[in-house]
């Protein structure tokens, strides 16, 4: 398991790699089927880009140097860890209650008839074509 | 026959349930494959032709993850009924039907990156494609990666399994399903998945609330805890703060603001990208606008559910301190206390809301690793054929990516999480800013979204670390995210051309966006695209009688329409809560929130049938200019 203020710092390259990535081949297309002369951007776009970069690096720099230490940030859907101290024993069950195998066996024969009856209306109307 | 080696005991009922309903969720998806290989609109989109209660299903199943129920008992137990609010941000749902669901789908873009390059025109509009490509390829990967994680550790809580095994298994199983019928499966497997997830939700709630003793009983002994304030949705520590311990009035304001005026844009929440999918899958603008309204209605509607079955089990196991235990608190009120069999429709249950996660987010990768790298870039001139192949082709490579991203490298997933949360603030204003302005150029949105990784990273994560700024609460990080990252889009906004006015006019008349769009409409009336509106009638607000060219203006039915709809969210978020608990506020705001949608179906779906109807009529047109835009036929 790698450290965890290094897979910040990967998670990010790797997300923000793969949009690079994708505008990168926007790029090349875009010169090769529209533009085929140099004049492609203009100098504020290149100089947009180019500080961009920097700036990207720089702050890969300086969270890299403090990265010893990093505050933890929660996130809205953070997924948690499991532990199971608060659990107590559970004491045995009936294993064939009636309201195990009526409740589910009617939410079972209801789903099956709607899959049933989707696939007959979609399948026979050759739907969206 | 039971499973003694994890927490949970299933016993030869639970095991013949879930294997049952397994079964049943493979082969809903399966039997589609006829229709999901006809073509690359149909692998990705269902042919463009589903009735709006399909993706309805599809929009509340995907809002429904894994670790939503963990996520959402943790605020709940924690914040009291005040939790509610932070899962509120589904609500961009009641305004966005209105207005930039509507747009989107008259652009007929098949994904966001699509859209960015019909907004947009030039180099700039094809860079921006390539990004959200690139983007939306890799974090819907991660979110399989990450969903898929929260499974290995309930299979884990329930029948201690290693990690992988919860991990890859289930996954896989859904794989089969997207890999044979594409969206075809994915839209039927969630439809299926959806009710079972609806109903099992409901039973699990209103079980925990008789296993507290009730209603009544929930708010007694709230009350002789200390604890009534739990109960209230309004309740805050002040009107504001810098204490992130503390819940403020503005944290409310904040969370309300983003989730209502968030429905007037398009990609500011990650919730976006999926439903963007489900928006062009319906069979008209109708249908779009009610697929969205009814799915997000339907996880208000949940979050309220699960709200007062976690107070519940907080009279039940109060003082948890440490929130890896509580966020199972859902769980455990059903694992703890359902009876055999149930416990196998509750398990059948998390694995459908698993596998609706799973299986939009591998179609939706795919979708832009197909439509958007490949077909734009790779191969314009693949036939259906090859791009169906190709599509289930870039599904296999999410899975496998998926796989390694959430085994080996968890640690990622971190900062992934808060990359993903962060995506909120800094481009959210662009986000709108992009559909509402035409001025608003495709080289200022890309310097937000680079903008916004540069000052999110400074605001929340290296000058807290360096001592500079305070661990700030949420509310403040938004705020100033949103004005630092506003510094650097608006001068380059400025600074650069707007985009071509021929683009500009040709977008507007397919997709009459609304806001600060006049210079572009009053180029198409005189360029004779369309008919000057000043001479249309005043309406009444119960009006049935529109004509086409009257529907497609914005008028104030619309904005009625959107108050009305928040109105009715924001109501029944309360009054569901309310109701279970049994307070008279409960029963009010439930019935206040059905005038509310009542009148807002009066007030705007005669309009929204003309307007649908008179678009069906040019949509082939649009679509046959979409194909060759998609082909580099015509310029960007």
């Amino acid at each position: 398991m790698i450290d965890e203020a290094i897979g910040k710092i990967l998670g990010m390259a790797m997300a923000y790699g793969a949009s690079a990535l994708g505008m990168f081949v926007a790029y090349i297309n875009y010169r090769k089927r529209i533009v085929k002369a140099d004049k492609v951007m203009t100098p504020a776009a290149w100089t947009v880009i180019l500080l961009s970069i920097l700036a990207v690096s720089g702050a890969v720099l300086i969270v890299a140097q403090i990265a010893g230490a990093p505050p933890e940030v929660d996130g809205p859907r953070e997924v948690a860890e499991v532990s199971v101290s608060a659990v107590e024993p559970r004491t045995p069950r009936d294993p064939w209650p009636w309201v195990g195998i009526l409740v589910p066996g009617l939410i079972f024969l209801f789903a099956t008839w709607v899959t049933a009856a989707l696939h007959r209306h979609f399948s026979s109307h050759g739907h969206g074509h | 026959m039971s499973n003694t080696g994890g927490l949970v005991e299933f016993v030869l009922l639970d095991w013949v349930w879930i294997g049952l309903f397994i079964g049943l969720m493979i082969l809903c998806g399966v039997i589609f494959y006829r229709l999901g290989k006809r073509s690359e609109a149909d692998f990705f989109l269902a042919g463009r032709g589903l009735p709006w209660w399909l993706p309805a299903t599809s929009v509340y199943a995907t809002h429904t993850a894994t670790d939503t129920p963990m996520w959402i008992t943790g605020t709940i137990y924690r914040w009291g009924m005040r939790g509610l609010w932070y899962p509120f941000f589904s609500a961009w749902c009641a305004v966005s039907p209105f207005y930039s669901t509507r747009i989107f789908r008259r652009s007929l873009a098949m994904s966001q990156a699509e859209w960015q390059n019909m907004r947009y025109s030039g180099l700039g509009s094809e860079l921006l494609r390539g990004w959200v490509a690139g983007w939306q390829t890799f974090m819907n990967m991660f979110v399989v990666a990450w969903v898929s994680a929260a499974m290995g550790k309930v299979c884990l809580y329930l029948f201690d399994w290693p990690a992988w095994v919860g991990i890859t298994l289930f996954t896989s199983i859904c794989a089969i399903y997207v890999l044979t019928a594409g969206y075809w499966g994915v839209v039927m497997a969630d439809f299926q998945q959806g009710m079972i997830s609806f109903a099992v939700i409901t039973l699990v709630s209103l079980w925990g609330l008789y296993e507290a003793g009730g209603p009544v009983v929930i708010v007694e002994r709230l009350s002789e805890m200390g604890e009534g304030w739990r109960i209230n949705p309004f309740h805050f520590d002040a009107f504001w703060g810098l204490d992130g311990e503390k819940f403020y009035a503005l944290d409310l304001i904040t969370l309300l603001f983003m989730a209502i005026f968030g429905g007037l844009g398009m990609g500011n929440f990650i919730d976006w990208y999926p439903e963007a999918q489900r928006i062009q899958s319906a069979r008209s603008v109708r249908d779009a606008a009610y697929s969205i309204w009814a799915g997000g209605l339907a996880a208000i509607f949940r979050n309220s559910f699960w709200a007062a079955a976690i107070l519940a089990f907080f009279v039940l196991f109060p003082g948890i301190e440490s929130s890896s235990e509580y966020e199972f608190g859902w769980f455990r009120l059903g694992f703890d206390y359902l009876p055999a069999g149930l416990i196998g429709l509750l398990f059948a249950a998390i694995i459908a809301i698993h596998l609706s996660t799973i299986s939009t987010h591998l179609n939706l990768g795919a979708l832009y690793a197909t439509r958007d790298l490949y077909h734009h870039y790779i191969n314009p001139r693949a036939d259906e054929r090859k791009l169906v192949l190709v599509g289930r082709f870039n599904t296999v490579v999410l899975l496998v990516g998926s796989f390694i991203l959430g085994l080996s490298m968890q640690s990622i997933t971190a900062w992934l999480i808060f990359a993903l949360w962060l995506q909120a603030a800094g481009i959210w204003v662009p986000s709108i800013l992009q559909v509402v302005w035409w001025r608003f150029n495709s080289w200022a949105y890309l310097a937000s979204w680079i903008a916004n990784l540069l000052m999110s990273w400074l605001v929340v994560f290296v000058l807290p670390a360096m001592g500079v700024l305070p661990q700030l609460p949420d509310w403040v990080n938004f705020w100033l995210l949103a004005v630092l990252v506003s510094l650097v889009y608006i001068p380059v906004c400025f600074l650069t051309k707007p985009d071509d006015m021929d683009h500009l006019v040709e977008y507007y008349v397919q997709a009459r966006p609304n806001g600060f769009w006049g210079p572009v409409k009053q180029e198409a009336i005189r360029r004779g695209l369309l008919e000057d509106d000043s001479g249309h009638r005043q309406h009444g607000l119960f009006n049935r009688d529109w004509t086409p060219a009257e529907a497609d203006e914005w008028t104030r039915h619309d904005a009625i329409a959107a108050v009305l709809s928040a109105f009715c969210y924001l109501l029944v978020a309360v009054g569901v809560a309310g109701s279970l608990l049994l307070r008279p506020w409960g029963y009010l705001s439930l019935l206040a929130s059905m005038i509310c949608g009542w009148l807002m179906f009066r007030v705007i779906d005669p309009k929204l049938k003309a307007l649908s109807v008179a678009f069906e009529e040019q949509q082939a047109g649009y679509l046959e200019r979409v194909d060759q835009k998609i082909r580099w036929e015509k310029a960007p």
